[in-house]
């Protein structure tokens, strides 16, 4: 079995890159995928913060490479759903600590067993970008409507292209943090907008909204949560990550715009 | 038959025009008949092309393309290569020059691909892109530039001092043009140009025209010298 290597990135920090993760690897394993989440961000590791799995971790990433343990050892497994498992960062070394070759041959390895490995990867465009992306037959660019993030999110899909030789129909976007409300007020940048200037397919729409904090700080993704109308948009992009043909909702209008919609007080 | 050569589809941002697998030169003669049969319904409109991965996009074509959707008071803000994204890139070896005047005896870089931000593309002749240059990133050239696309980074013409030097674009919206020496930067206010633009240095300094008006002042404007000269 050969699985797939997806590196979700960005650019600019504070985009939502290890919630990402996080989120759309859960949806993933709910799917019936078994997927290992690696956080490639060595020395400020913080996807197992945001799992809850911090309090679990015995080796890690570095532990793997240089040989003390292997892979499937260091492994966390996700005991609220099946098939999801964690390979820590280290805390304690820098993004020095790897090559880009042991980071391959990692993921490799991983590939064989598994459905999926999602790569954290870290902000900026320096050793650690280049080392999570090694390893991986695609990308998700995680952008916020913001001009700022927009930029940034066009020059990492240049260097996926050229540094990771990942093809262009091979990167995906998933906007992060859009509030219609704003965007239908010409405030914020539309997803339309965003797809014109980055030109690669859109894997989903999340809305802002403040419950990811809040599941953030208590550890638990929030896709885990059913009723939340974020999950759905988490396991919309994950079900078009598996091909799956899934339209827009979240993209033109919110809950209550549809309602009002259907009893024609809106457009 | 000829139906699955063309197939023109609305959307949210103009009209969508697509080249389906065959010869161009086809599917430009069945887009003028159709433009022709309803000449008032595209008027205004913004349209973007998409052509086969396979096709040979040549300057016959261009030209060809242009006076067409002109014809119909269309406006092309794009051509779009069927499937990937990805750079294709082709530098055309010197153009043979009918009049070697100082300024024509050029090379003639001709690169299909999209610049994103943070890419530099410099070349020591005139530049012709067929893409779009994305803000952060940054075109150069000793000769005239021409972007087939929409132009939103920084350009610079004339690198080596010619002040004659253009800078033209389907749409020019560039953070920052120069041209030899003169460096102008958009205007604070800028709307949308809708209509393809020239940049040139005029007496005060850098001056944005559109290719119409130049083009009627200009017998032989420098675009169709660099679209003709690769054919000759």
């Amino acid at each position: 079995m050969s699985g797939k290597a997806v590196v979700i990135t960005s650019g600019k920090g504070g985009v939502g890159k290890t919630t990402t993760t996080a989120n759309l690897g859960a949806a993933l394993a709910l799917q019936g995928c078994s997927v290992v989440l690696l956080d490639a961000d060595i020395g400020l590791r913080n996807l197992d913060v945001v799992m809850g799995l911090e309090n679990r971790i015995v080796y890690d990433l570095i532990n793997v490479i240089d040989g003390t343990v292997e892979f499937r050892k260091a492994l966390i497994k996700d005991k609220r759903v099946d098939g999801l498992y964690l390979l820590p960062a280290a805390q304690t070394k820098d993004k020095d600590a790897v090559s880009p070759e042991q980071m391959k041959k990692l993921i490799e390895d991983i590939k064989t067993e598994f459905d999926y490995v999602l790569i954290d990867c870290p902000a900026g465009i320096e050793q650690g970008f280049l080392n999570a992306i090694i390893g991986a037959d695609e990308a998700v660019v995680v952008v916020t409507p913001e001009v700022s993030s927009v930029r940034d999110a066009d020059r990492v899909v240049g260097l996926l292209d050229k540094k990771g030789e990942i093809p262009m129909d091979n990167i995906s976007m998933l906007v992060n943090r859009i509030r219609m409300d704003m965007v239908r007020k010409k405030e914020m940048l539309d997803v339309s907008d965003i797809e014109e200037l980055l030109q690669i397919r859109v894997l989903g729409v999340i809305p802002d909204d403040e419950s990811v904090i809040v599941s953030t700080n208590k550890g638990e993704p929030v896709v885990l949560n059913g009723k939340n109308h974020l999950a759905q948009a988490y396991r919309d992009a994950a079900g078009r990550m598996l091909g799956q043909d899934i339209p827009f909702n979240e993209r033109n209008h919110s809950f209550v715009g549809t309602v009002l919609r259907f009893f024609g007080l809106a457009e | 038959m000829p139906d699955n050569q063309l197939r023109i589809k609305g959307s949210k941002n103009g009209i969508i025009i697509q080249f389906e697998e065959g010869d161009l030169g086809q599917a430009i003669q069945l887009l003028e008949d159709k433009l022709k049969e309803n000449p008032s319904f595209f008027v205004g409109s913004q349209a973007v092309l998409v052509i086969p991965e396979e096709s040979v996009l040549d300057a016959q074509i261009l030209v060809k393309i242009h006076e067409v959707l002109c014809a119909a008071s269309i406006s092309l803000s794009e051509i779009r290569r069927e499937g990937s994204a990805s750079v294709v890139e082709v530098i055309q070896p010197p153009a043979p020059q009918k009049s070697p005047s100082k300024e024509d005896n050029q090379k003639l870089y001709w690169i299909e691909r999209r610049l994103r931000s943070g890419e530099k593309l410099s070349v020591d002749g005139d530049l012709v892109l067929i893409g779009d240059v994305n803000p952060g990133a940054e075109i150069s050239a000793i000769g005239n530039i021409l972007v087939w696309g929409c132009l939103q980074g920084v350009a610079h013409a004339g690198q080596s001092g010619n002040e004659n030097a253009r800078i033209m674009a389907l749409r020019l919206k560039a953070t920052q043009l120069r041209i030899a020496g003169f460096i102008s930067r958009s205007p604070d206010d800028s709307l949308d140009p809708h209509d393809p633009e020239v940049a040139r240095v005029g007496s005060n300094g850098i001056v944005i025209e559109t290719w119409e008006k130049v083009g009627k002042e200009d017998p032989l404007p420098f675009w169709r010298r660099l679209l003709h000269g690769r054919e000759d």
